[in-house]
């Protein structure tokens, strides 16, 4: 029957449409977050060219240099003497965004389907097998970490050939050229993005790096890494043994030196450059872009070449790991010092600026003032005895009720954290005294030998309007606090007080 | 009737200063009551010693934990939530690892600023008092649930086991304690200082201040500050919220304004439908009026018509037989002449 | 016991003995049923319910309330048809879409007696303490209403039995009255139903909550009252058939007429929530397993009968009509059950899902089925399915 045939038809072809069509609706594949390999490379557009309209190819460079290991690196890049161009060959030069799409695809659909018709392992020929729609991913790739010690190595290889890698750009002649005085970091002049003929960083240090490493392998010497884990994986850079001891690198600098701004009252600071070298894992540790002088980008004012940064807050600022300062700041809160220093908001309170700024000023010691002299290193007093303002133990009963009064091994607290303090200079020098030690746990109080009890400003009830807790919570928080951030392992109720037996 | 006019009306305006139901008029903004009191809880400080569960049963005297010991952290392995007789429970949300320690927060009626089971419960038995906690009227409950099945946290209970007088079982806020001037149990307990007690916008300072001084240790955001119109229990965290099972990117509009606005739309049926339906009525009633007098009207046409029909039948009938009539007349006298005159002539002859 | 000289469809008839299979398993069912009310009401809602603190609402709540209430819609719609609308020729199916939706509601009463921790305060909303800022003290305010209107509408019928002849003038005349009045408490409750679920934005899934769930559960519920009309009458109508006064062919005519309606309500009905859907932009979730199982409800239980209902009143198929009718109860049962315990907590793991216990369902079943011994005794006495002689001129 006709008639019956048309409604319930079109309600069958209405089921079916919705049974196949929906499920591709919504269904993204709802991947937890995957992890990429360290050498892994996502492909995408410049930002010029437009919105992708595939999700970006994340393309697997180990897999490809393993598989393609006879042909070399030359299947993609541009080799050339002890340069290796990491672009990728058949995309060299072309700007526009059709000529790029075309040549990606043509080369490696291309070299995929000739490596399946010759029944070799090959990667995919279908869009959906490059462009995988992936849920937010984490990568492996770690950035390659430059040290004293790498660099030590290579000054092994090539001693007192600095130019082998060192170049400055002559503008006038339109080369590059070794200026003896003047090697810098990479980063001085190479950034983040290709300018014109001045490539990227990364560009930059695998054109040369890894084509010196290539040219090197392939003559059979020593080499350093060609393949990506072996500079951006961690796993494999930890296998790389340190040169010990490191032999110091010199480019000129003075062991001491006065660091002092024009037209300031305040006294300049003895800087003892030949110590604070160990501190930092190379130069760029504190020389962030390059080796000139920091108030050369950083002004009294700010300049754009400074990213606005003033010439103090260079020095001062307590966030920045690059300023004198903030590294302080960060030597503060290792696990040797952030028993103490967790709970106290910044290392350096206005007493330390004297302990920096001890020269003279720029104006009073004039043009020709000598440079500091070598000072001997800072020994602290040792501890007084056990007296009863620095009693051997201090039992707390005043909220015992559950647990037992705490017996607390006072004395032998304050000489493991001396100890600490002894063994830095920064410490030392910055404590000055030994009393200094006593305001980490009694905090917010007089500094000296007057040290209050807990219970003179903790009461009973906590005064939630300043923040300021009750006195179980006090013991609790400092106590606990303390050791949870040094790593020490008594944390349990009953590391502390006994628990008392039912009924007592 | 079974409410009057009045109490209706009052308690509608009176609810709404309190839930901001559309209903009333809302162009003034009430901002909750001054000096009303908050608990903060700073989960970076939380250690999952569950002081805070134990104070919590003995301050409502409610039967102590079954199985395990107090510092069993098997217990963390399941999620838990609160119970009829646990009226706050502490979840381990990351395990500790060698960087960081364990993860934990306490779970508890949150005691909303605008709070949905006051909203939602048909006897009005729960009440936001002005010094912040939700009061709950045992005696009005009829058991309904629906408060159990609104609140957004997850934070009540029922007594699914006591048969005749069953309670919605939640957290107090010890509020007969903070009217003796005490603090709530838990915030008492904690050892750590994880919950402070005090005036909610004070401790909403107190929770900025600890960000600013340690941003690398907490999200910055205070949980329960405008969620659904804000909490009591503001929360502190070091790790994104979604971990910690709390909805960070809700609406900043009260749960109430959301689950009630519908509401407005009842006093307009009640006063349109009764006109519109009636006029409905009317109209059918019209329609079939109009039937019935376009049938009578059709009926009395063919009845007139009829009518004249029969009567041009019988006038045409009458003439008929009156000219039959006529005829007849005619014949007879002209019979009875011939007939005369026959007879007058036979009598002559003789 | 009004006996008259005019001839009375047999009342006699149709009744066998007391022990009659149908008898016995109902008082089996109805005693079942007390005895575990009995353990409800002595030993708590734990024995005899699986709730949980996540799931406040199960069975009882599902089916006694929201569903009950849904497939009792029949009552209003058809009565705003006959008297406000006009639609004479359904006046037959009046009495008995009214005594079951009076038996729904008092079902609907019955389920929260037996769900609500202390039912004796079910009356105190009213008397004792309000709380007007509730969607339930809306509802429980229109449902005592409308049950005292249906109670009212269901008298006549009583009254002619007992042949009390000037108050069933008196109650006639108040039909329209009640009738708006009916309208107007069933359009505001039904509604409210699903406004109880504003507040459940993050407890609910996205795809059954909206912010017109109201509307959505107020044009479900005159699908499932046009349907249950359709369903009880192929049941009475075959039950009762010695009483019924209409010819089939009528009675076909008024099953096409309401498999219409009920064609363009669940048109309407589809319509809205696939805008809905659209205007909350959750065409993705469609692809979901959550998803999939909303398809279900979405195109087996709603668009499937639209169609069939459409197919049966072109063909004028009463057979295609009673088959989409099932499907449209089982559907609307669904989406209450939907939305009260399936996708409610959608959340949460699965181990922590609520499923009906044996308890509840005998429970609800024993509700059923004194709904239905009740219309049974009511309609072998009463007349319901067929219009008593005495009282033609008042009808």
């Amino acid at each position: 029957m006709t008639r019956y045939a048309n409604p319930l038809g079109s309600l069958g072809l209405v089921v079916a449409v919705v049974a196949l069509g929906v499920p591709g609706l919504g269904l993204a594949s709802e991947e937890a977050t995957h992890i990429m390999s360290p050498s892994t490379v996502v492909m995408g557009f410049p930002e010029s060219l437009g919105a992708l309209q595939r999700p970006a190819v994340e393309f697997d460079h180990a897999i490809h240099t393993k598989e393609l290991k006879s042909e070399g690196c030359v299947k993609c890049h541009v080799v050339e003497e002890t340069s290796l161009n990491p672009a990728f060959k058949p995309a060299l030069n072309l700007t526009d965004r059709n000529g790029l799409i075309d040549a990606y695809h043509t080369a490696c659909v291309g070299c995929h389907q000739s490596r399946i018709d010759a029944s070799l392992k090959a990667g995919p020929v279908v869009c959906g097998g490059c462009h995988v729609r992936h849920e937010a991913a984490t990568s492996q790739w770690v950035a390659m970490h430059w040290d004293y010690s790498l660099h030590a190595r290579h000054d092994q290889v090539f001693p007192d050939k600095c130019g082998t890698c060192h170049h400055v750009y002559n503008k006038a002649e339109k080369k590059l050229e070794y200026k003896k005085g003047a090697e810098d970091s990479c980063s001085a002049c190479h950034g983040d993005h290709d300018e014109g003929k001045n490539l990227s960083l990364t560009n930059a240090s695998h054109t040369s790096c890894v084509g010196c490493h290539l040219e090197r392998s392939k003559a059979g010497e020593k080499a350093g890494p060609t393949d990506c884990v072996g500079c951006h994986d961690e796993s494999v850079l930890k296998t790389y043994p340190p040169l010990d001891p490191v032999p110091r690198l010199l480019r000129g600098q003075h062991d001491r030196s006065w660091i002092g701004a024009e037209n300031t009252r305040s006294g300049m600071v003895p800087f003892n450059h030949l110590d604070h070298e160990p501190q930092a894992d190379f130069c760029s540790g504190c020389h962030h872009a390059n080796l000139d002088p920091c108030v050369k980008c950083h002004t009294a004012m700010g300049a754009p070449e400074g990213d606005l940064v003033t010439l103090q807050e260079s020095y001062h600022r307590v966030t920045s790991s690059f300023s004198c300062v903030g590294c302080h700041e960060e030597r503060a809160r290792d696990t040797e010092c952030v028993g103490c220093h967790r709970s106290i908001p910044t290392a350096v309170s206005q007493r330390s600026c004297a302990i920096c700024h001890s020269g003279p000023s720029r104006k009073e010691a004039g043009p020709d003032y000598p440079p500091p002299p070598a000072t001997a290193k800072t020994t602290l007093p040792p501890l007084p005895a056990s007296t009863d303002k620095l009693p051997d133990t201090v039992e707390i009963k005043v909220l015992a009720s559950t647990y037992k009064p705490v017996q607390m091994p006072h004395r032998k607290i304050v000489e493991k954290l001396d100890a600490g303090i002894r063994k830095s200079q920064l410490a030392s020098t910055f404590h000055g005294t030994t009393e200094r030690l006593c305001a980490g746990c009694h905090h917010h109080s007089q500094e000296g030998t007057f040290e209050p009890h807990c219970r003179a400003c903790h009461g009973e009830m906590a005064a939630a309007g300043i923040d300021r807790p009750d006195l179980k919570v006090a013991y609790h928080r400092q106590c606990m606090g303390c050791h949870e951030a040094m790593g020490i392992k008594k944390v349990g109720c009953t590391d502390c007080h006994a628990a008392k037996e039912v009924g007592s | 009737m079974t409410i009057s006019r009045r109490g209706f009306i009052g308690g509608v305006l009176g609810s709404a200063a309190l839930t901001g139901t559309a209903g009333a008029s809302t162009v003034e903004y009430f901002g909750g009551y001054p000096g009303r009191y908050g608990l903060l809880h700073d989960t970076t400080l939380c250690v999952g010693c569950r002081s805070c569960e134990v104070a919590c049963k003995k301050v409502n005297e409610l039967p102590p934990f079954e199985g395990n010991a107090i510092d069993d952290h098997s217990v963390f392995d399941n999620k838990r939530r609160t119970t009829d007789t646990a009226l706050t429970v502490v979840n381990r949300y990351r395990e500790a690892d060698d960087q960081h320690p364990a993860v934990y927060r306490k779970l508890q009626c949150m005691h909303c600023e605008e709070p949905c089971c006051a909203t939602v419960c048909p006897v009005h038995a729960f009440e936001k008092t002005p010094e912040g906690p939700v009061l709950y009227h045992a005696e009005l409950c009829m058991g309904c649930r629906y408060c159990v099945m609104a609140c957004p946290y997850y934070a009540l209970a029922y007594e699914y086991e006591n048969p005749l007088t069953p309670r919605v079982m939640r957290c107090t806020m010890c509020y007969p304690r903070i009217k003796e001037g005490l603090i709530p149990g838990c915030a008492e307990a904690c050892p750590m200082g994880a919950i402070t007690f005090g005036r909610r916008d004070e401790l909403i300072k107190v929770a900025r201040e600890r960000i600013r001084k340690n941003p690398e240790r907490y999200v910055d955001h205070i949980f329960g500050e405008n969620e659904f119109g804000g909490t009591s229990w503001l929360i502190l965290a070091g790790v994104p919220f979604k971990e910690l099972d709390l909805h960070a990117d809700v609406t900043h509009e009260p749960l109430p304004a959301i689950g009630t606005s519908y509401l407005s739309v009842v006093p307009l049926v009640i006063t349109i439908y009764p006109g519109l339906l009636a006029a409905f009525y009317a109209f059918s009633k019209r329609k079939d009026h109009l039937a019935k007098q376009e049938i009578e009207a059709a009926v009395a046409e063919t009845r007139a018509k009829a009518d004249e029909e029969a009567e041009e039948k019988l006038a045409k009938a009458a003439e008929k037989a009156k000219k039959n009539q006529e005829k007849a007349v005619e014949r007879a006298v002209k019979e009875a002449v011939a007939k005369a005159g026959a007879e007058q002539e036979k009598g002559g002859e003789s | 016991m009004s006996e008259s000289a005019t001839s009375l469809p047999s009342s006699a008839s149709g009744r066998g003995s007391l022990l009659s299979p149908f008898n016995v398993i109902s008082a089996v069912i109805l005693l079942g049923g007390a005895a575990i009310l009995a353990v409800r009401f002595t030993r708590g809602l734990a024995a005899t319910t699986n709730l949980s603190y996540n799931y406040p609402w199960g069975l009882w709540i599902g089916f006694d309330v929201m569903s009950g209430v849904a497939l009792a819609a029949g009552g209003f719609v058809t009565s705003s048809a006959v008297y406000l609308f006009g639609m004479k020729e359904y006046k037959p199916i009046v009495r008995p879409a009214i005594l079951t939706g009076f038996l729904g509601y008092f079902l609907v009463v019955l389920g929260l007696l037996a769900d609500l921790g202390r039912p004796w305060r079910l009356p105190y909303p009213f008397i004792r303490s309000a709380g007007p800022t509730s969607p339930l003290f809306e509802v429980a305010l229109c449902v005592a209403l409308y049950l005292t209107v249906l109670f009212i509408e269901s008298t006549p019928a009583a009254l002619e039995w007992l042949g009390l002849r000037w108050w069933r003038k008196v109650v006639g005349s108040m039909t329209i009255v009640l009738t708006i009045l009916g309208l107007i408490l069933s359009t505001m409750h039904q509604s409210t139903l699903g406004a109880m679920y504003l507040v459940s934005v993050l407890r609910l899934h996205p795809l059954w909550y909206s912010a017109q769930i109201p509307v959505h559960f107020f044009i479900s519920a005159v699908a499932a009252g046009l349907s249950m009309v359709i369903v009880e009458g192929m049941i009475s109508h075959r039950a009762f058939h010695h009483q019924v006064q209409i010819s089939e062919e009528r009675f076909k005519r008024i099953n096409i007429g309401l498999a219409k309606g009920a064609a363009v309500t669940l048109a309407v009905y589809f319509a809205v929530k696939v805008i809905g859907i659209s205007l909350e932009n959750e065409w993705h979730l469609l692809g979901t397993g959550w998803g999939m199982w909303y398809l279900v409800e979405l195109i087996g239980f709603v668009l499937v009968p639209c169609i069939l209902f459409s197919v049966a009143y072109r063909e004028d198929n009463l057979l295609l009509a009673r088959v989409a009718a099932i499907l449209t109860v089982f559907g609307v049962v669904l989406n209450r059950f939907n939305v009260t315990f399936i996708a409610f907590n959608w959340q949460l793991p699965e181990g922590q899902r609520y499923v009906p216990r044996w308890t509840e369902i005998w429970v609800t079943v024993a509700f059923i089925t004194f709904a239905v011994v009740a219309f049974r005794w009511i309609a072998q006495r009463m007349p319901i399915m067929y219009e008593h002689p005495d009282y033609k001129d008042m009808h």
